[in-house]
């Protein structure tokens, strides 16, 4: 068997192979691309930076380690932003079961536990069953659905949870998920209280979510991997996310050689099959 | 007694329906307080629906290996690996000890990140088989999504600051148009089948039955 009848009878071992090589090499020799923002990140940066003290920043985790790769370093960028702002209050809410390790990894690699005061800057309410009734109960009286926090404590016995009471109290949501539930809180949040929203989403959940900004019903959108990077860039704090983006676009060069070789061998070979 | 259980649950329906519906028009203190109360009763289900799945796995997994039906060592894995899982977090406590995380992030994690990331695999396979530019509506396509893939990664502007420009077209028309209409849809339907739910003219909450 020559080569040719080697390569093309293994055509699929090839562009896997060819795949593994084009990800892995600027993974391993970074290629440092530029990382242009789009307005969709820049709008959530914005928001954010426009905070004031005592303004409080829901954050919504359904994060499980499918995602994880996409969504977790866009959760811990905005973590990390929130925190930076002085006065501003974080209550982090997980409505998938995975949510709660997420949310402690990422105050733990925030530190935020160091840089903040448990109770009086932050609250880790957990995970909450129920889907759009946990986070309908969320907004229409916090003190009603739940008693204690993720470790235990009592709500009322929290600084932070006194003057916290239905979404009318909340200046922001921002969720993060890759399932309908971001919906959850523009139903429940947005719609009975209008509460700004918006969303950390992996790359095909963004359509849905992109029809809602484009009619002014969320402020922002954090773009799957690429608005992770982005945003990464605009707290001047690189991480996972920008090293992920050389691969990403040598991935996407590697997809469109693909579909070119494609129609090319189609068009030249008598578009039989 | 089986009308009687249908009548009942049509009744629940309409007056847990009303009570929720009613108080998003109508600004009441005591509705307030009951469509409170009842939602967090949802709330309360669905923690105990998590219980009634693991239940079920475990019932369902049970009968595949005691009669040992084919894959049935996948059910031995299944139920071990959840009963693991579980000890661990009544163990130690908490889902976030570390005893908890290692077994997450040296098995769960990775094997979840691996499967999701095949899909980068047989997308490669499926744009050089499947991307054909058959026929107008199929170059379009094609076309459609080597913009967007351009606008998606930082090459695409390195190129030419044109090709995500391209791309952003097509999704701010194509896209975002196309699914606000999809959206549009699902809300009337989920409007009226909310409707048929109240009046009771929708069987599944019942059961199916008449």
């Amino acid at each position: 068997m020559s080569f040719k009848e080697t390569i093309s009878r293994n055509y699929k071992q090839v562009i896997y192979a060819f795949l593994f090589i084009v990800v892995a090499l600027p993974l391993i020799f970074p290629l440092g691309l530029p990382v242009p923002i789009d307005q969709t990140t820049r709008d959530v940066y914005d928001r954010i930076e426009a905070l004031e003290s005592g303004d409080v920043v829901v954050m919504g985790c359904n994060i499980g380690a499918a995602i994880y790769a996409e969504c977790y370093p866009q959760f811990v960028s905005i973590v990390e932003h929130l925190l930076r702002q002085e006065g501003v209050k974080i209550l982090f809410v997980d409505h998938g079961t995975e949510g709660p390790i997420f949310t402690q990894k990422a105050l733990k690699d925030t530190d935020a536990y160091l840089r903040k005061t448990y109770g009086v800057d932050f609250v880790h309410l957990g995970y909450i069953a129920g889907g759009e009734a946990a986070i309908s109960g969320i907004c229409r009286d916090i003190h009603a659905l739940l008693k204690v926090d993720y470790t235990g404590l009592t709500l009322m016995d929290l600084p932070m949870m006194v003057d916290i009471e239905n979404a009318g109290d909340f200046t922001l949501v921002l969720d993060f998920t890759a399932s309908a539930d971001s919906q959850f809180w523009l139903n429940q949040a947005y719609a009975t209280y209008g509460t700004e929203i918006a969303f950390g989403l992996t790359a095909v959940k963004v359509p849905d979510a992109y029809a809602y900004y484009t009619a002014g019903q969320i402020f922002g959108i954090i773009e799957s991997l690429k608005g992770a990077a982005q945003y990464e860039v605009l707290i001047g704090k690189p991480g996972m996310a920008v090293k992920g983006m050389d691969a990403q676009s040598m991935a996407h060069l590697y997809y469109i050689g693909l579909i070119l070789l494609c129609n090319v061998m189609y068009f030249t070979g008598g578009r039989k099959k | 007694m089986r009308t009687l259980s249908k009548y009942l649950t049509s009744a629940v329906l309409l007056v847990v329906g009303l009570v929720i519906l009613l108080d998003f028009a109508i600004q009441n203190t005591i509705l307030q307080r009951a469509a409170t109360d009842l939602n967090n009763w949802a709330v309360v289900i669905g923690a105990f629906a998590l219980g009634l799945g693991a239940y079920s796995l475990i019932v369902r997994h049970g009968r595949m290996i005691m009669r040992k039906r084919e894959l049935w060592p996948y059910s031995v894995v299944l139920l071990v690996t959840m009963f693991v899982f579980v000890a661990m977090g009544l163990i130690t406590g908490s889902i976030t000890s570390s005893g908890y995380s290692w077994i997450y992030t040296t098995i769960i994690q990775p094997i979840s990140s691996t499967l999701y990331g095949m899909n980068a695999f047989f997308l490669a396979s499926a744009c050089y088989r499947a991307f054909k530019a058959r026929s107008w509506q199929a170059a379009t396509l094609l076309f459609a999504a080597i913009f967007l893939m351009l606008k998606n990664a930082p090459i695409g502007m390195v190129i030419s600051p044109i090709l995500p420009a391209i791309g952003q077209q097509v999704w701010d028309l194509a896209g975002s148009t196309g699914m606000r209409g999809i959206l549009i849809g699902i809300g009337v339907g989920t409007l009226a089948l909310g409707l048929r739910v109240i009046i009771g003219q929708e069987k599944t909450p019942l059961g199916g039955v008449d």
